[in-house]
């Protein structure tokens, strides 16, 4: 089970993340080669212009240098056939360069016609990710915390958010697209290589934005893609207090302790039953129902001292039941 | 002859050194000046203390990001999460950077001095409104230190909806939004009253075409704070009237959509990019010209590139929404067109170098960083090509190659043009001469610190590295550390410049009329000048027609030739 904070652990250990190029990550799309080559055209595009144009300066420093006995000469103030060949050459390489990547990012922005292209529910939400399946054994009940997928595969993912701005970022896939709350981003993607690559949130959304983190596992075998989204995606059958904690590692760990230290949020350590003072300076025994309150509509009693900054949770029955349970557990502790 | 010439006797104040500085005394006197030279040097001040302080941020946020690749997330320092200090320091870096050093930075300071003096006159068109973009100005900033008071902002720079809007404690947000508004109204004066200047008080003789590349770079500036401000002081109050009364307009809870503000944001912050870089490209044609003793080459396309800069500049702002849910149309469209904008910069670089053909170039202090601003935009501006071409930008957007870029441009070139320029009419404005040894050392520094902080994020920004991280993957970490080292260096040539030139404003040799042998008209000026600026009638010559001004041993300066000053006209006349 991969718990939100251990991924920095999990990135440094997976032998992948350390292949690539000097320059570049692993190519594990099909976009991949083509726009690292394009890429690499841009860059001997710009060393060509910047020897050119530091070289010339130098030369020029070396060459006319103030010094005893020399002079500076008077040469033409403008030269008309100079000025439009240096203006229009470069206009013709930028074209060029426009043209091939309007190649690729056509490539990049329409999936596939003539096959079938799975379809993946993204939610970004402050500070975790989490992706639904097509046509996973359980009708799209499993959510996981990595996104699985098989290798050759298309995929289409649609995506949103019920806070603030997220953005999906696959270094490997070369793809990237916001999560915007209000509105059903889409981005599609086909992997090439087997692995497990990271997966980063690039718009900044606060406190945990450099926390959340996850991985894309590309799996050869489809049948371990399906094993791997039962063993992380189906809650229902763990005992209420096992399928609480996955849910806060996964949820809640960012911001909500479990050893009493303060986060983001108050710890859970001992939090049940305990009677909290709001913001407003209400006091309330949490409960049940404060919990629940809580999970959907966060902003509404908050604990003083504490930001306002949590993101909106609905779950399933069984999801909340394990919530309450975990919750009790650490009462004892 | 040209407008508020007064003729004073030689020696009428005892020694002639009665100048603008030493004309009245006492803090009222300076308060309430309508002097644009006393405006500038406390414009000086003032940015340059913005400098600092958005300086200490970026040290402070480099020092976070030295050990940032493993660390528990609920770990404190001073009280506080390290990623919530971390996201502070970023916002305020940001922020202060951007509203208070880079976009009033060249123009209201060097440009508030130089312009009416390049144009043999006395003052701005609009004296005035002058002093109240910079009260403006202490007022935007007084509420920024406000920010800070209260606890400070994390919302990036940026702004962006929902997070900035849909918060708890608003005090921080709204002193920010009325800081930036503020800011704006400064930015929208200053750039009306050059725009005014240049048309109404250009002496007998001076067309459009012969003043100076550094007064075409501040009107192509000028255009575009008059035509691109009010759009961000729009969306500001839009955003506030959001916040506080729950009217949907960028936020979807109450029916808003938060990409809209991107648009609104980015229609202004595109264009004030260039409001950043086109006075760095003026004050780079000045340097390049004077320290090759060469008539600029290829005038009206420098000056008309500008221009097409700033035309450019309003119809590529959609490149900041590639990755956010725009059309795909619209993308490619905004691509296509962000390219156009290589074409006039690249113009001008190559113009630059050619100046220095057959020149005689001198490699004083602006030079040097004259110099470093050919490397450096050469940089900033080439690795744009990577973002322009959207099939690159999909995967380099929001990561630290787009740091590394705009840091190289905006950063790299503007504060380098602007050290430039401080170090070229420094001379000019105090009537002092720093320490060229030290100067030279503090370059040095400044341009290695560069490298070491940007030159890594290129790589680790392809490798996948996103912006605006407290923590980050282990196989970023010797980047990181690169970059925290070069911070570290930059700030201590930033450190060193502000500590020998204050000392030579105080203490320096007195220095000549014209060290460099520049030829615009400003140099034909006392150092300092005297309040009216021009005590004998002002002869107006073209700008680069350096054969005017001959070296004068008993000087240390150059001084206008004999027969220039008898006959009172230029030796030349200019061909562009």
């Amino acid at each position: 089970m991969t718990s939100m904070p251990g991924y920095l652990d999990t990135l440094a250990a997976l032998p992948l993340a350390r292949q690539g190029s000097f320059w570049f990550p692993p190519q594990a799309s099909s976009v991949a080669a083509g726009t690292d080559l394009l890429y690499d055209i841009i860059l001997w595009l710009c060393v060509l212009f910047f020897v050119g144009i530091c070289g010339t300066t130098i030369l020029f420093v070396a060459r006319y240098r103030k010094r005893p006995g020399h002079k500076e000469q008077k040469t033409s103030t403008h030269n008309l056939i100079l000025e439009v060949t240096w203006s229009v050459v470069p206009l013709i390489m930028l074209m060029v360069v426009f043209g091939v990547s309007m190649y690729w990012y056509l490539e990049m922005i329409n999936p596939p016609r003539d096959e079938k292209v799975y379809d993946i529910t993204v939610r970004g939400q402050k500070w975790s990710w989490s992706f639904k399946y097509e046509g996973d054994p359980f009708e799209s009940q499993m959510v996981t915390p990595r996104l699985h997928v098989i290798k050759d595969q298309a995929y289409r993912l649609v995506m949103d958010s019920p806070d603030v701005i997220h953005s999906m970022y696959l270094p490997a896939f070369r793809v990237k697209q916001d999560c915007v709350p209000g509105r059903y981003n889409k981005l599609w993607f086909r992997p090439t290589m087997a692995g497990e690559f990271p997966l980063y949130c690039t718009e900044y959304c606060g406190d945990d934005h450099s926390n959340m983190i996850t991985t894309v596992v590309v799996h050869e075998d489809p049948n371990a893609w399906r094993d791997w989204i039962i063993k992380e995606g189906d809650l229902k059958n763990q005992p209420p207090v096992q399928r609480g904690q996955i849910i806060w590692e996964r949820n809640c760990k960012i911001c909500h302790t479990i050893d009493g230290k303060k986060g983001t949020g108050p710890s859970f350590k001992g939090i049940w039953g305990k009677e909290e003072e709001m913001s407003d300076g209400s006091r309330v025994i949490v409960d049940e129902a404060y919990v629940r309150e809580s999970l959907n509509e966060p902003g509404k009693r908050i604990v003083k001292g504490y930001p306002n900054s949590m993101t909106p949770f609905k779950f399933q029955d069984y999801e909340y039941e394990g919530i309450y349970a975990f919750l009790k557990s650490l009462k004892d502790k | 002859m040209a407008g508020g010439v007064v003729e004073k006797p030689e020696g009428a104040y005892g020694g002639s050194t009665r100048n603008y500085l030493n004309e009245t005394r006492g803090i009222k006197n300076w308060i309430i000046t309508l002097d644009h030279k006393r405006i500038a040097m406390m414009y000086l001040v003032a940015v340059t203390l913005a400098l600092l302080l958005g300086g200490f941020f970026a040290v402070a946020l480099r020092t976070v990001l030295w050990d940032g690749a493993v660390r528990d997330p609920n770990d404190l320092i001073l009280g506080m999460r390290v990623e919530q200090m971390y996201n502070k320091y970023f916002t305020l870096h940001g922020a202060v950077m951007v509203f208070m050093f880079i976009i009033p930075g060249i123009p209201a300071s060097l440009g508030n001095f130089i312009l009416p003096m390049q144009l043999g006159t006395k003052d701005l068109a609009l004296p005035r409104i002058n002093l109240m973009s910079l009260y403006l100005y202490w007022i935007g900033a007084t509420l920024f230190v406000g920010v800070l008071a209260f606890g400070g902002l994390d919302t990036g720079w940026t702004l962006y909806p929902p997070y900035s809007l849909d918060r708890q404690t608003s005090i921080p947000l709204i002193l920010a939004l009325s800081a930036v508004f503020i800011l704006g109204f400064s930015s929208i004066l200053t750039g009306l009253n050059f725009i005014v200047t240049m048309h109404r008080l250009r002496p007998p003789g001076m067309g459009m075409y012969d003043m100076p590349l550094f007064l075409w770079a501040l009107y192509a500036t000028s255009l575009i704070q008059v035509l691109a401000t009010p759009v961000i002081g729009l969306t500001l109050a839009l955003a506030m009237v959001e916040h506080m009364f729950h009217i949907g307009i960028f936020l979807p809870q109450y029916g808003g959509d938060p990409v809209l503000f991107q648009h609104f944001f980015w229609f202004y912050s595109h264009p004030a990019v260039y409001i950043m870089i086109l006075p760095a490209m003026g004050v780079q044609s000045e340097l390049i010209a004077t320290f090759s003793r060469k008539h600029v080459f290829g005038y009206k396309a420098i000056g008309w590139s500008s221009i097409a800069i700033a035309a450019i500049g309003f119809i590529v702002w959609g490149h900041h929404m590639f990755v956010a849910g725009q059309s795909p149309a619209a993308g490619l469209i905004f691509s296509f067109l962000t390219f156009f904008v290589a074409i006039p910069s690249a113009i001008k670089v190559f113009n630059w170098v050619a100046t220095m053909y057959r020149g005689s170039i001198e490699l004083k202090t602006p030079m040097l960083y004259g110099l470093a601003f050919m490397y450096l935009f050469g940089i900033g501006g080439l690795t744009g090509l990577f973002l322009a071409s959207i099939a690159n930008n999909v995967h380099l957007h929001d990561t630290y190659f787009v740091i590394a870029h705009f840091h190289m441009v905006m950063v790299g070139s503007t504060l380098n043009a602007f050290f430039g320029g401080v170090h070229y009419w420094w001379p000019k404005m105090t009537g002092r001469m720093y320490n060229e040894t030290l100067a030279k050392i503090a370059c040095g520094l400044v341009f290695l610190g560069f490298n070491l902080a940007f030159m890594p994020q290129f790589v680790a920004g392809t490798r996948g590295m996103p912006r605006r991280y407290a923590n980050y993957a282990d196989e970023f970490t010797t980047f990181h550390q690169i970059s925290t080292v070069g911070a570290y260096v930059l700030g201590a040539g930033v450190l060193l410049q502000v500590i020998y030139l204050t000392y030579s404003w105080f203490k320096g040799p007195r220095a000549p009329k014209n060290p460099w042998g520049a030829a615009s008209l400003e140099w034909q000026a006392d150092s300092p000048p005297d309040f009216h600026n021009f005590t004998k009638p002002v002869i107006v010559m073209a700008a680069y027609d350096y054969e005017n001004w001959e070296y004068d041993p008993n000087t240390g300066g150059y001084e206008l030739r004999k027969e220039v000053v008898e006959s009172g006209r230029s030796l030349a006349t200019a061909h562009h």
